[in-house]
């Protein structure tokens, strides 16, 4: 099997609080791979978007070749891109629970529960666009349902706003939650003397 | 000074109990209408066997154990959606023994500078104890724990380390940690599911409050 002679970049990760222990510089590693790992590897090293990302990584590889090279004594190394793998965060600004009353032509009404902040309900209109395959199975009146909208951070750094509409996929009540209700219900009743 | 901003937050709630791991197979949420067809398709399974189940959705992750069932999610829209997948699969497994329950949720903030980063572990742990003990010493992990003011059996835990996702940041984790009043005689899961629905909104907004209390000692 041939193997490859690659650098990668690892990082300390015992930093910590400590002024003696602030996040230290990258360090770099010399290692043999088999060369079919290596590669695939590479190729999945850069998302098609983080244009941004590869130019940094670009650079501080061009920075370190020279040393790389000195370090191994070969005079040829396959660099290893570094797979940079950022979480793509999403934190909502609007946060609401809704409840579906009328479904009409392509858009259905919904009057909506602010779930972040007490605020008064409002009724709103969404065309069924807004809603995934998967969940246009589960709109009809009464269905509940939760609406974000918020800024989504990609990969590359930028900022997207985006809205979110799922239905929420609760089993049917159980005849037992039936029967406690009902039991509720009288007790409420008998409790007014109605 | 700059203020910490959220760079990432996630949730997961965790079940203690006795589980059986090979009924929670994608199919089988598919099956009982808990997740979408079309998300199944996209599920990365890394694990089904007897004893563990772990497999992750863009919004999911499901990992069970014979004793521990967890969802979590990185995506803090999906929140009530994981809620409910949670309330929905213990409302068909209602017999499934559970005594504890745990509503965690992480918060990593990207601090404004490496000092006010600093900051937060000399405030939360002063060095001056530690002199002459340790060579420069530093935080790296600490825990405390507290009471809840609700009728529930359980703790808070708050935790607070560097955070491995933004450098320089802060890990804030906050465990809502039920515990079934009388293990012995507690039958299923419905007293923790229904403490659950009970809670959430409360549990939510408590820790979202410790979190930025947290940050205000800066």
């Amino acid at each position: 099997m041939t193997s490859i002679t690659a650098l990668r970049e690892t990082y300390d990760s015992d930093f910590n609080f400590s002024d003696s222990c602030a996040p230290t510089s990258s360090k770099l590693e010399l290692f043999k791979l088999p060369k079919e790992q290596i590669l695939s590897r590479i190729n999945i090293c850069y998302p098609e978007s983080s244009n941004q990302s590869e130019e940094k990584i670009l650079d501080q590889e061009l920075v370190t070749e020279e040393k790389a090279l000195a370090e191994s004594g070969s005079s040829s190394i396959h660099f290893l891109k570094k797979f940079i793998k950022k979480p793509v965060a999403f934190n909502s600004h609007l946060k609401r629970e809704g409840i579906v009353l009328s479904i009409n032509g392509d858009y259905f009404t919904a009057r909506l529960t602010d779930l972040i902040k007490d605020a008064v309900d409002e009724v709103a209109d969404f065309p069924f666009d807004e809603i995934s395959d998967d969940d246009r199975a589960l709109l009809e009146v009464g269905a509940v349902f939760y609406w974000n909208i918020g800024f989504r951070l990609l990969p590359s750094g930028q900022k997207e706003r985006s809205s979110l509409i799922r239905f929420r996929r609760l089993p049917a009540w159980h005849r037992t939650e039936i029967q406690k209700a009902y039991k509720e219900a009288d007790e409420l009743a008998d409790f007014f003397g109605w | 000074m700059t203020a910490p901003s959220i760079f990432l937050q996630g949730m997961n709630l965790v079940l203690l109990g006795d589980f059986n791991p090979k009924i929670f197979q994608p199919a089988w949420f598919v099956s009982q209408n808990l997740i979408g067809e079309n998300e199944a398709e996209s599920v990365d399974i890394s694990i089904i066997s007897a004893d563990i189940v772990i497999f992750t959705m863009d919004w999911l992750r499901v990992q069970v154990s014979r004793e521990r069932f967890q969802l979590s999610t990185t995506q803090e829209p999906y929140y009530e959606m994981v809620r409910d997948v949670l309330i929905g699969t213990f409302t068909i497994l209602e017999h499934t023994p559970v005594h504890s329950m745990g509503v965690n949720l992480d918060y990593h903030y990207r601090m404004p500078s490496i000092e006010s980063w600093h900051g937060i572990g000399h405030k939360l742990a002063p060095k001056e104890p530690w002199a002459g003990i340790l060579s420069k010493p530093g935080l790296t992990n600490i825990s405390m724990q507290g009471k809840r003011d609700n009728n529930y059996s359980g703790m808070v835990n708050v935790g607070v380390a560097p955070s491995v996702k933004v450098i320089p940041g802060i890990c804030i984790n906050v465990n809502d940690h039920y515990e079934v009043d009388s293990p012995k005689n507690s039958l299923g899961c419905s007293e923790m599911i229904s403490a659950l629905k009970d809670v959430w909104p409360t549990s939510l907004k408590n820790a979202s409050s410790i979190s930025q209390k947290l940050l205000e000692i800066i």
